[in-house]
């Protein structure tokens, strides 16, 4: 149940920053940073028991939303991203503890791998 | 005639060779963590979706690689060495500070420097106070005081000049920016101390 919240807080924070930086064309550095603290002040709030990890996850996936348009180009495949950004920071939980870049590790990690899943699979190269 | 050509095929040289040493970095990085967590990960499936990542995260690496190596005319990135400098050190202490001497968390501090940040200043000097704001959100037993956050937000703009358009367009690129940072600071501590 946890992890099924953790999925679906990172999903929401990772199309909410793509959504702000990419349509709304406010910036990369704005949709992730409004999206982060929006996260660290309300989920602490609304989620007393896990409302930390919530907001550390929420972090993690708004970095990836700072993803351009040309490698993610509409917002389902932010919310696929998003996802695997998620499910890679339930997997690595327990590495790179402490060191600040963590997050943005897992969620660079998640926006390539994105891209290799679309190499091999989809198969087409959009650009 | 033949003196110009060496010089640009020198200039050709290192700039291509910066950009496979940033590329040899952010793979270590990234590679790093999921190798260092498959290997001490005691879940079996948890190792099973790290290594599906990593296949393919190598896939795209290849990818990414032969695009890097073929794009000749780079965007040109604004080279305010001094201004850059000064955000990075803003960026780290600040959230460092708000982190742990005001207490108010990691996801927090990082939050408000990088609203600050978007708000008062240009994309570029935003961006690198973004990146280095990560440094600050680092635990205490990584980096212990203001002036370690200082010696690593040096490192983080050295880095960021360097590889800002190998990196362009992936989310994340900031976080691997700022986690080579502190990991390469760490070591040459532990070097010399």
């Amino acid at each position: 149940m946890e992890e099924a919240i953790i999925l679906a807080t990172t999903v929401v924070a990772g199309m909410t920053s793509y959504l702000v930086s990419n349509i709304l064309k406010r910036g990369s550095v704005i949709g992730s940073a409004i999206v982060t603290l929006v996260s660290g002040l309300m989920l602490p709030y609304f989620f007393p028991n896990m409302g930390g990890l919530l907001a550390t996850a929420a972090a993690c996936a708004s970095y990836a939303g700072m993803i351009s348009v040309e490698n993610a180009l509409n917002l389902l495949e932010m919310a696929v991203i998003s996802l695997m950004t998620g499910i890679l920071f339930v997997a690595a939980n327990s590495a790179y503890i402490g060191i600040g870049g963590r997050l943005g590790t897992i969620a660079a990690i998640a926006c390539f791998a994105w891209l290799g899943f679309k190499k091999v699979f989809v198969g087409i190269d959009e650009k | 005639m033949i003196l110009g050509s060496d010089k640009m095929r020198r200039s050709l040289f290192s700039k291509k060779s910066a950009r496979i040493l940033g590329l040899m970095a952010f793979i270590a990085t990234g590679g790093g963590l999921i190798i260092s967590t498959a290997i001490n990960e005691e879940n079996f499936y948890k190792t099973e979706i790290l290594v599906i990542f990593g296949c393919f995260f190598a896939v795209s690496l290849v990818d990414h690689y032969r695009r890097l190596i073929e794009r000749n005319n780079s965007k040109k990135i604004n080279r305010r060495f001094l201004y850059i400098l000064l955000c990075s050190f803003i960026g780290a202490t600040l959230t460092w500070f708000i982190n742990h001497q005001m207490g108010y968390g990691a996801v927090i501090a990082n939050g408000l420097v990088g609203v600050m940040a978007a708000t008062f200043l240009p994309n570029d000097l935003a961006g690198i106070t973004y990146t280095s704001s990560l440094i600050g959100m680092s635990s205490l037993e990584v980096i212990p005081s203001m002036g370690v956050a200082a010696l690593v937000s040096l490192v983080v703009a050295l880095i960021f000049v360097n590889t800002a358009e190998i990196y362009e367009g992936i989310g994340g690129k900031a976080g691997t920016t700022a986690a080579l940072a502190v990991i390469i600071t760490r070591t040459i501590i532990k070097i010399f101390s």
